[in-house]
């Protein structure tokens, strides 16, 4: 070809052949062999390998959000919320795609074509100040704080703010679409429990991932939390969401609500006298208090206290428990703090074992009259001591210095005196067979199944001994509730067995089941497991329980849990901790158990308070002078509350001698819980005026006669009376006239039913706080 | 003087017919009129002036015009599907590249026209002036503002930026088809055919590596090497030249480290570093790869969402492939293919040496730069940036591709009027016979 060239060149420019041929070399070049390459390459790619590269595309495309339900309410009986969620925002920021703002041309023209990246960097600093300043102004947060977690590029992904409010939320989302920021508003719940630390140990509480840790929030995990619903559609690299018709929506499907048998109104009441009563008898292993309707099983009532603050768990609220935590470090701190967290949040009346005392005595009269070992009228000998098999026992003095020498008793008086001895002698003669029967019977080997978490499983040898391995010493310390650990909910619900007929009810806390639209969804009848006593006995021993609390009589052991107007029967028990071995230099005092069992109207059983206070430190550690008192103090409420019926026969009529409150002579009985027992007793209503533990003044006074059934205002705050101005209540009917006078903080004297003519004080006239105003009432009511 | 016989420079021999062994530059001599006036060949042949127009341009090759259009209008409707999402994310408005893109492509379809109208011989007498232009230019862009930290644009406030290296592109095919034809008679020669346009090419590499331009090296040494082969380079030369070259890329690639190395390792590995260093890469076969035999349907690529960077630019044939499939990328493979095709008949029948390498020359601009932007989108070569002509945004690019076009145009109508010329003198010579023989079967 080279010696062509020469050749071919001709006498012109003309194009040679050698030029032509080249060229058309060149182009078969590029026609077979880099169309031919490109072809085989797009060949691999598009359809060799096309699963391969579709799957990776799709997969970095696909945005998955998970669209969080709402869920579900809980109620209580009343309608009133105690737990509620709603939805929040949370505020999330990518620090890696912001930037410092973009150089125009001429800024760019200024320092010279290029910037330095300190330059740069100062800028982007510049910028992230006036953002975090913006931002902190909005949330209402430090503007440092935003600053250094939006200051970090290398980051993708920090958490700004959590649980945000609508109107913010909205706010922000503008801010971030108006400077082009990656700031993402996305949608959470919070859960909010408006009462705080009310109910918190039934309730429970929600784990900070979302999901119910526990209390009813985890026992009712599935219904409450609802469905997440799923938007699958394809995003951006930078996380936004690709318009087109390959968005895929699964709607969110929110919890359906809760609506319990407990009411907050008695709850509230429960709380009240417990709190209080845990505060003044240095109660260190907490007290609990359960209000059961005997004959369905509901709770109308479960505390525990002290306790917590769901809306915040993590804190210790004791103060003692919480100086437990001061000078520890470390994994020590760690430790410590989660043992007093779990112990905080524990339902005592469903997970904690407690020696139940002499309450469980109950149990084996009813065994014994029930399997016909013995009928009411059997007496037993009590000498004062007694031995099984080595082991003596002896009965407890009854705090009134009445020495455990109890004689010959019939039933219904080992009970009223709480006789260890006859006890023992009664499970005797029935034989451990019997009393393992109706020992399993009433439930204390297995759970109540309440609806509620981490229910305590019975132990076998603490909770029960079982019949094959029972010794002689087991049946005896068994028969008066010294060698066992039960439950509260297994106490309250067999002692509702004992009062309501013998039917084992089934406990449980929630009624029903509603969905959004408030349709139900589920509903829990009240079921009895069993029968397991007849009607006869359990009419004997609810016979026996009222004499326990001989109407309010001084020297009945139950005196102190009863109010006046109302057949209360109940039993009282104190156990010693064996088990934990003597108090701390002591070879022979343990710490006990006060606990108390009543139930209101015991000739036909509606309700049952159970209540106890683990390890009191009192001048008195009995449970007829710790826990009796309370559940009077609550049945004195929650009596009226739920409207149970009075037995006129018991209620006094005409004056009544106002009792002295404010004895400086009698601690115990100026604590205000004490006093309003003794008003009880009596008849009185009460009202506390302040927040002291002790009375300091009362209203009327010590000594004077008012009419059966009056308040006596107690002060604790202060021993000035307050004055209150009288309203005029001519013309209104006497009903009315009481309530409205009662409103004002004063007692009514009114006899008859009719009009009120005239009022002993003058309308606007200040008097004292509780005096009584004597109405004159005449003719029909108008 | 003997010292200077040593040499070997042939062009001061003051007689040639003198010495023996400049027998072999006779035929050039001969061809040159005139003698001893060779010496200096500008002042040699005070040629006329050629016409910037000419009276009949000859007439426009249909077949050509119709596939520039076809590939134009290809180019325009994908770069409007590839465009419009990373528009819309960056400003706010889909329409921001197609509307200027389409703008750029009527004036440039309109430029062309003009050029192809014009006579390029009168052309070839701006090759020197341009290419100090060019020269100057690339110096001149070293002080520009940068854009990405780079200066490939003459960026001037106001104006539409402007990349030298496609001037630099013309520049050269126009000064080695003026050169070559000037000295066609050497181009055997190592010094006309290989030191010549390696001198010419030389300082354009050095400023472009200053920008740096790496790329637009490349495409520069293709088509200088395209031009310097066609142009009639002695083969042996070319191939020691040609190995030379791939030796020390070889060379440069195997011991160069940092940033070509980890090019390089991406290349081998286009999956090895999706998140950084090879993401465009592997993002370029997830899109194209997608695509399957009939592609996604036009308009429906995801990938363009901001998963693809520069979707609308350097891998917009990857969007091509992902929304119209294998069938779809062959069908531009065959147009780009037709087009050379086209071109290169245009070459082959250009009624001078000049011609034929313009022509040449931009087809080996359009041919190689589709080549290797198809060839990075498929992870054929390592990741460089070069623009899919007709296809990839960029106006000033597309508006001087089409007045390179242009120029291609206006040799074909030379060649076609040459064409119809000689089939006129053909038709009056067989005329002239044949009234030859009628006269002689008369007589």
């Amino acid at each position: 070809m080279t010696n062509k060239t020469p050749g071919t060149n001709g006498a012109s420019g003309e194009t040679s052949r050698s030029m032509k041929l080249r060229s058309y070399l060149l182009l078969g070049l590029f026609l077979l062999v880099g169309c031919g390459v490109l072809i085989w390459r797009l060949y691999t790619w598009q359809i060799l390998r096309h699963d391969e590269m579709l799957s990776a595309a799709a997969s970095q495309q696909m945005k998955d959000l998970t669209i969080t339900p709402q869920r579900g309410q809980i109620y209580d009986a009343t309608g009133k919320v105690l737990a509620k969620s709603s939805i929040v925002w949370t505020i999330t920021a990518d620090p890696s795609q912001i930037k410092a703002p973009s150089l125009s041309a001429e800024q760019l023209a200024a320092v010279g074509g290029s910037e330095s990246e300190e330059d740069k960097a100062r800028r982007r600093a510049a910028r992230i100040e006036t953002i975090a300043n913006d931002l902190a102004e909005m949330l209402d947060m430090d503007a440092q704080e935003l600053y250094d977690k939006l200051i970090d590029d290398s980051k993708q992904y920090v958490l700004l703010a959590k649980q945000v409010d609508k109107p913010v939320a909205d706010e922000i989302s503008q801010y971030a679409s108006d400077n082009n920021l990656t700031i993402i508003v996305s949608q959470d719940t919070k859960r909010e429990y408006p009462y705080g630390a009310f109910a918190a140990s039934v309730l429970g509480f929600m784990h900070a991932d979302g999901y119910g840790f526990y209390g009813l929030e985890q026992y009712y995990e599935e219904v409450l939390a609802g469905t997440p619903g799923r938007l699958v559609s394809q995003r951006t690299p930078t996380g936004g969401e690709v318009a087109n018709d390959d968005r895929v929506l699964y709607e969110a499907r929110d919890g359906n609500s809760l609506i319990l048998t407990l009411n907050a109104e008695i709850q509230a009441i429960a709380e009240k006298y417990l709190e209080n009563s845990v505060k003044v008898n240095n109660v260190t292993e907490r007290g609990v208090v359960i209000v059961m309707d005997v004959n369905t099983g509901a709770i109308l009532a479960m505390a525990t206290k002290p306790d917590f603050d769901p809306n915040d768990p993590m804190t210790i609220y004791d103060p003692e428990r919480a100086a437990l935590l001061e000078g520890l470090e470390g994994e020590e701190y760690t430790k410590v703090q989660g043992e007093e967290r779990q112990r905080q949040w524990k339902n005592k009346t469903i997970t904690d074992l407690y020696t139940p005392g002499s309450v469980f005595k109950l149990i084996t009269t009813s065994a014994l009259l029930d399997s016909g070992t013995a009928t009411v009228n059997t007496t037993f000998n009590c000498t004062g001591s007694y031995t099984v098999m080595g082991t003596s026992y002896s009965c407890a003095d009854n705090g009134y210095g009445v020495l455990g020498v109890h004689g010959w008793q019939d039933l219904s008086h080992v009970l009223q005196n709480s006789c260890n001895i006859a006890t023992i002698q009664e499970a005797q003669l029935m034989g451990k067979e019997i009393f393992s029967d109706y020992y399993n019977a009433f439930g204390f080997t297995e759970t109540t199944g309440i609806d509620l978490p981490a229910e305590q499983y019975p132990y076998e040898g603490i909770s029960y001994h079982p019949e094959e391995s029972m010794s002689a010493v087991d049946l005896a310390s068994s028969s008066f509730g010294q060698a066992q650990k039960v439950t509260p909910i297994q106490m309250a619900t067999a002692v509702c067995a004992v009062v309501n007929g013998g039917y084992l009810v089934q406990p449980h806390i929630v009624s029903q089941i509603v969905d959004n639209d408030g349709n139900v969804v589920e509903e829990f009848e009240p079921t009895a497991k069993r029968q397991v006593i007849s009607e006869e006995t359990s009419a004997a021993l609810r016979s026996m329980m009222e004499n326990v609390v001989g109407a309010g009589a001084d020297g009945a052991s139950g005196r102190n849990a009863y109010v006046a107007g109302y057949r209360i029967g109940g039993k009282s028990g104190t156990s010693e901790k064996l088990d934990q071995g003597p108090k701390e230099g002591t070879t022979d005092e343990f710490e006990k158990v006060s606990s108390f069992v009543g139930v209101v109207p015991i000739d036909d059983p509606e309700i049952l308070v159970l209540a106890f206070v683990d390890e009191p430190h009192a001048a008195t550690e009995f449970g007829s002078m710790l826990s009796a008192p309370l559940v009077g103090n609550i049945i004195s409420e929650v009596a009226p509350y739920l409207g149970i019926e009075t037995d006129p026969s018991l209620l006094p009529t005409g004056d009544v001698t106002v009792p002295n409150l404010v004895n400086p002579s009698n601690p115990s009985y100026q604590q205000w819980d004490m006093a309003q027992v003794e008003l009880n007793k009596k008849g009185f209503a009460h009202r506390r005026v302040g927040t002291g533990d002790l009375v300091l003044a009362q209203s009327p006074a010590a000594g004077e006669k008012v009419p059966a059934g009056s308040t006596v205002y107690l002060f604790t705050d202060s021993a000035d009376i307050p004055t209150v101005p009288v309203p005029n209540v001519v013309g209104k009917s006497a009903d009315l006239a009481a309530q409205m006078l009662s409103a004002a903080g004063l007692n009514a004297d009114c006899s008859g039913e009719g009009t009120v003519t005239a009022q002993s004080e003058a309308e606007g006239a200040e008097v004292k706080m509780g005096t009584v105003i004597t109405l004159t009432v005449s003719g029909a009511e108008g | 003087m003997a010292a200077r016989d040593n040499t070997g420079r042939p062009l001061r021999r003051p007689a040639a017919p003198r010495a023996p062994y400049a027998a072999s530059q006779r035929p050039l001599a001969a061809a040159a009129p005139g003698g001893p006036a060779r010496l200096r060949p500008a002042k040699k042949q005070p040629d006329p002036w050629p016409a910037m127009f000419l009276k009949d341009p000859g007439p426009l090759s249909g077949g050509l015009l119709a596939t520039l259009l076809i590939l134009l209008a290809f180019g325009l409707v994908v770069l409007f599907s590839a465009s419009y999402a990373i528009a819309y994310y960056k400003f706010g408005d889909s329409y921001q590249y197609i509307r200027s893109q389409a703008i750029y492509a009527v004036v440039g379809v309109a430029f062309m026209l003009l050029i192809s109208r014009m006579n390029y011989r009168w052309m070839l007498r701006f090759a020197w002036p341009l290419y100090v232009v060019t020269l100057f230019l690339l110096v001149a862009v070293l002080f520009m503002p940068p854009i990405n930290n780079v200066n490939r644009w003459i960026n001037i406030q106001g104006l539409p930026t402007v990349q030298v290296s496609e001037i630099a592109k013309f520049s050269i095919v126009l000064l080695l088809a003026q050169l070559f034809e000037q000295y066609r008679a050497r181009m055997h020669t190592f010094r006309v055919g290989i030191l010549l346009p390696g001198a010419l090419l030389a300082p354009i590499l050095v400023l472009l590596r200053l920008e740096p331009h790496n790329s637009a090296m490349i495409l520069m040494c293709c088509i200088t090497a395209t031009l310097m082969f066609v142009g009639g380079a002695n083969l042996m030369w070319c191939a020691i030249g040609g190995g030379a070259a791939a030796g020390g890329i070889a060379l440069l690639l195997i011991t160069s480290k940092g940033y070509v190395q980890e090019r390089l390792a991406g290349w081998l590995d286009p999956f090895s570093d999706v998140l950084d260093s090879t993401m465009q890469t592997a993002q370029g076969l997830y899109t194209i790869g997608s695509g399957g035999w009939f592609g996604v349907g036009l308009g429906n690529s995801t990938q363009k969402h901001m998963w693809l960077s520069e979707a609308q630019n350097d891998f917009i044939f990857a969007i091509l492939g992902e929304e119209l499939g294998f069938v779809g990328a062959l069908l531009c493979i065959a147009l780009f293919a037709l087009l050379v095709a086209q071109g290169i008949y245009v070459a082959v029948n250009a009624p001078d040496r000049a011609g034929c390498l313009l022509a040449v020359g931009v087809m080996a601009q359009i041919g190689f730069q589709f080549f290797f932007n198809v060839a990075v989108v498929t992870n054929t070569i390592p990741n460089t940036g070069i623009s899919l002509p007709f296809f990839s945004s960029g106006g000033t690019s597309l508006l001087l591709l089409l007045a390179e076009m242009g120029v291609v145009f206006s040799v074909s109508r030379a060649a076609n009027k040459a064409r119809a010329q000689r089939k006129a003198a053909q038709a009056e010579e067989k005329a002239r016979r044949e009234e030859h023989v009628f006269r002689a079967d008369k007589r």
